[in-house]
């Protein structure tokens, strides 16, 4: 028995089925997430529309949707494919006082939730470059906060 | 004669009977209040317990077999039950493949509003995969009831939550906040167990802080009305390789250099570092390796610097009946019994496994199976998949044992009683020989633990340390195996209780625009530190130097090894060289590039090694580098800049 050896079947090509309506050149040649682009790719990749998260840089492969609402393919310096689903994570603030901070983007957010107990808000956006842009504001607007812009780079996998 | 005999029996019976409700060896008597058929009585009651050697060594089938079982490695856990202290009153949360909320050793002790499916999106946890049965092993690990069936858990009358969070057929991403107790059935969660992780071939970025997951867990101090819940997540199985998967699919195994020296080759890096799945940088994450029953690092257990603490997770392969065949040494010998999907149709224990892969146990319809397994609904499970559970039981009993501990009460319990392991592992099989940097992958006739600016060969791993503070660590081990026995009497005497809050420090200036020089130790520079307290965490984050010019400036991580040197002369090896990104297969999709990173992101990397000690003062990193590989993408002469934070112990 060698569970953590097992291969795990589940396949991610549902996940894909949401990319091809794409709007990229790239959509169609968008590797999965974790897997590294070549170097001629990522040259290519560095035309396109640059995130600037903090110290780190993405550029944009594709945008669009998936099931679960807005997604945006990246890839990262190291040629490491991401996703984003568009999410600006506010943490460590108080739920009421989040409010007050976030009520200008509000109108360019498809949903937000507000988990109380962790004193967390989730703000989703149509557009990775507002919530991009989002991030960079409230970081200054709201210093004791902890606020991120996922991208994910992995699915976790029994270990 | 017949009534001195007569009289002897009686006494006998009632220093049983004492001793059942007095912790078994300890000298003090202690009450039990535990009512109920099982009150106060250890895992004997149950038909597989000799099978399960994490709860009992010397008295376990195992013992018998000393080529795979010392008898003596355990959690030290039957003292404990025999207080009756079993986990009452603990919400203990498993996130995993899923959770059969029906099994017959589960059902008992699972809250059905503590359950969830992200697959199907109703509270029904159970896998629809046959082969979905990681979590229901891991769970019963934990929480398998004590009910004269089966197995039973460390923590058998805990009341478990569950759910279908990882390997979701649709390929979706679970919501990781309402996992992490952002929803109503996990809002009251004290103890998350993670046995899973994510694996990076290449370094992956620390920001954009640029995790969900991140941002979760430094909520934890949040919960349980402001005491905090902890995680315990499993180190991961790479030491040897990470097998690289797409699409859910095996492709390749990404490897790692093994280290030749008088004709042999010998493995003394880990492959991967557990830090590489950056979330295991938070505190509140307490990361766990795997032992085997002989009381060594499991064959495959990942080691770094950000190992917390150590659990059973038994050996890579069990075969023979029950897992006795074979011998440690060859990476064989029994692993963690438990609970598995009901049925011999699915699970892990089911008709057509081979011998040749499975013991007899696990094998449908075998005598063995038919004999003791007959319905398959019990199973064994290795991996730090099964270590971290069993310290997630152990933090159950402590909570149920004072429901008070905050979180970092909850590590720091841990941490004190752990029970340093293999003490001489850092001299064994050569791991205490340097390592040439100029002729891969070679070992050297020195076994100097000196680092000196400029010199082509050095130490790669340093064994069990006594730093600063005196606390003992190990990149293998951490602080040591949890002792189930020493951590609940601890949380029993725990009055003082350290401040929940988890202040995240901001990243200061450490060190800017230093070389690196392949082939060599290179002292990269000093940083210093005026603060007194007591630390906890060190992480330092790396990124290329910008240069005035477009040139190049990629510095390749798989080669280059980041060791620190304390103010108090303690050293960690908070990275080596020769990792997971240094190497590259001939497997077209293999596409590492030697680990490259440049100055647009940051390569964050951390240590627990300082623990206790006073960081004031002059703090030395080195970069401890081999030549990277021709095919790698490295620039020449490159420079790193620094920075660095430090999390005080509070």
């Amino acid at each position: 028995m060698l569970p953590f050896k097992y291969i795990y079947l589940r396949s991610l090509c549902a996940l894909f089925i949401g990319l091809i309506a794409m709007t990229s050149g790239l959509a169609q040649t968008i590797p999965p997430i974790g897997s590294t682009l070549t170097a001629s790719d990522m040259e290519t990749a560095k035309t396109k529309t640059q995130i600037q998260d903090g110290k780190s840089v993405l550029w944009v492969l594709s945008t669009g949707r998936s099931s679960s609402g807005p997604l945006t393919m990246l890839v990262n310096e190291q040629g490491v494919v991401g996703r984003s689903a568009n999410e600006v994570i506010i943490a460590n603030s108080p739920i009421e006082q989040t409010k007050l901070r976030i009520a200008s983007y509000l109108s360019k957010t498809v949903s937000v939730d507000y988990v109380d107990n962790m004193k967390i808000t989730v703000l989703r956006f149509s557009a990775i470059a507002d919530a991009a842009k989002a991030v960079a504001e409230l970081r200054t607007a709201m210093p004791d906060a902890r606020i991120t812009l996922p991208v994910v780079y992995s699915i976790p996998r029994p270990r | 004669m017949k009534k001195t005999v007569l009289f002897s029996l009686i006494i006998l019976a009632l220093i049983t009977q004492l001793t059942s409700c007095s912790g078994g060896s300890d000298s003090t008597t202690i009450s039990c209040t535990e009512t109920g058929p099982y009150a106060c009585q250890t895992g004997a009651t149950e038909p597989l317990y000799t099978y399960q050697w994490a709860l009992n060594a010397a008295q376990s089938y195992f013992a018998g077999y000393p080529p795979v079982a010392d008898g003596t490695t355990d959690l030290n856990v039957e003292a404990v039950h025999a207080q009756g202290i079993k986990g009452q009153g603990v919400n203990v949360m498993v996130l995993d493949d899923g959770l059969e909320i029906n099994h017959i050793d589960l059902k008992a002790n699972i809250n059905p509003a503590m359950t969830w499916n992200f697959q199907t999106n109703t509270s029904d946890s159970t896998p629809s995969g046959l082969n979905e049965a990681h979590g229901t092993n891991v769970a019963g690990m934990i929480a398998a009831a004590q009910n004269g069936i089966g197995v039973m858990g460390i923590a058998p009358r805990v009341t478990l939550g569950g759910a279908k969070f990882i390997g979701l057929t649709n390929g979706a991403i679970a919501n990781v906040v309402e996992a992490y107790g952002g929803a109503l059935w996990s809002k009251n969660t004290d103890v998350f167990n993670a046995s899973y992780s994510k694996s990076y071939i290449v370094p992956i970025d620390y920001s954009p802080t640029s995790s969900v997951e991140i941002a979760a867990v430094q909520s934890f101090p949040n919960l349980r009305n402001g005491k905090g819940a902890v995680m315990v997540k499993s180190a991961a199985n790479d030491y040897v390789d990470i097998e690289v998967k797409e699409n859910g699919s095996f492709i390749y195994a990404a490897t790692c250099p093994q280290f030749e020296y008088r004709g042999a080759s010998y493995s003394l890096v880990s492959c991967a570092n557990p830090s590489s799945d950056t979330v295991r940088l938070e505190l509140p994450m307490i990361v766990t390796a795997a032992a085997n029953a002989k009381g060594y690092k499991s064959s495959y257990s990942s080691a770094g610097s950000v190992v917390w603490i150590t659990g059973l997770g038994g050996e890579l392969g069990s075969l023979g009946n029950y897992g006795e065949a074979g011998s440690a040494e060859k990476n064989r010998g029994p692993q963690i019994y438990s609970t598995d999907l009901m049925g011999c149709d699915r699970g892990y224990s089911k008709y057509g496994e081979s011998p040749d892969d499975a013991a007899q146990f696990l094998i449908g319809g075998s005598p063995i199976n038919q004999e003791k397994n007959s319905n398959c609904d019990f199973s064994q499970m290795n991996g730090t998949s099964s270590s971290a559970p069993t310290v997630t039981g152990v933090v159950a009993l402590m909570l149920s044992a004072n429901p008070n501990l905050g979180w970092r009460d909850i590590r720091d319990i841990l941490r004190r009683t752990a029970r340093q392991m293999n003490p001489d592992y850092g001299n064994q099989n050569y791991r205490n020989h340097q390592v040439n940097l100029t002729l891969n992958p070679t070992l050297s006739d020195s076994t100097s633990t000196v680092l000196t600016d400029g010199a082509t060969a050095a130490r790669i791993d340093y064994g069990w340390q006594t730093n600063g503070a005196g606390n003992k660590y190990s990149n293998w081990y951490g602080f040591g195996l949890a002792d189930a026995k020493a951590a609940v009497n601890m949380a029993k005497a725990y009055t003082v209780y350290k401040p929940t809050q988890l202040i995240v420090p901001i990243f200061d200036a450490g060190i800017k625009d230093s070389q690196v020089k392949y082939g060599e130790v290179k002292e990269l520079g000093k940083f210093s530190v005026t603060s007194e307290k007591a630390m906890d965490m060190i992480q330092l984050g790396f990124q290329a130097s910008k240069k005035a010019t477009d040139e190049a400036n990629n510095v390749c991580m798989g080669s280059v090894g980041i060791f620190l040197k304390s103010p108090q002369g303690s050293v960690s090896v908070l990275s080596t060289p020769y990792n997971v990104f240094y190497d590259k297969t001939s497997h077209a999709k293999d596409t590492r590039n030697g680990g490259k990173i440049g100055p647009d992101s940051i390569y964050v990397l951390g240590s627990y090694a300082f623990y206790g000690e006073n960081p004031k003062g002059d703090w030395t990193v080195y970069a401890v580098s081999g030549t990277p590989l021709p095919t790698s993408e490295c620039a020449a002469n490159p420079r790193l800049t620094m920075d660095y934070r430090i999390y005080n112990a509070e």
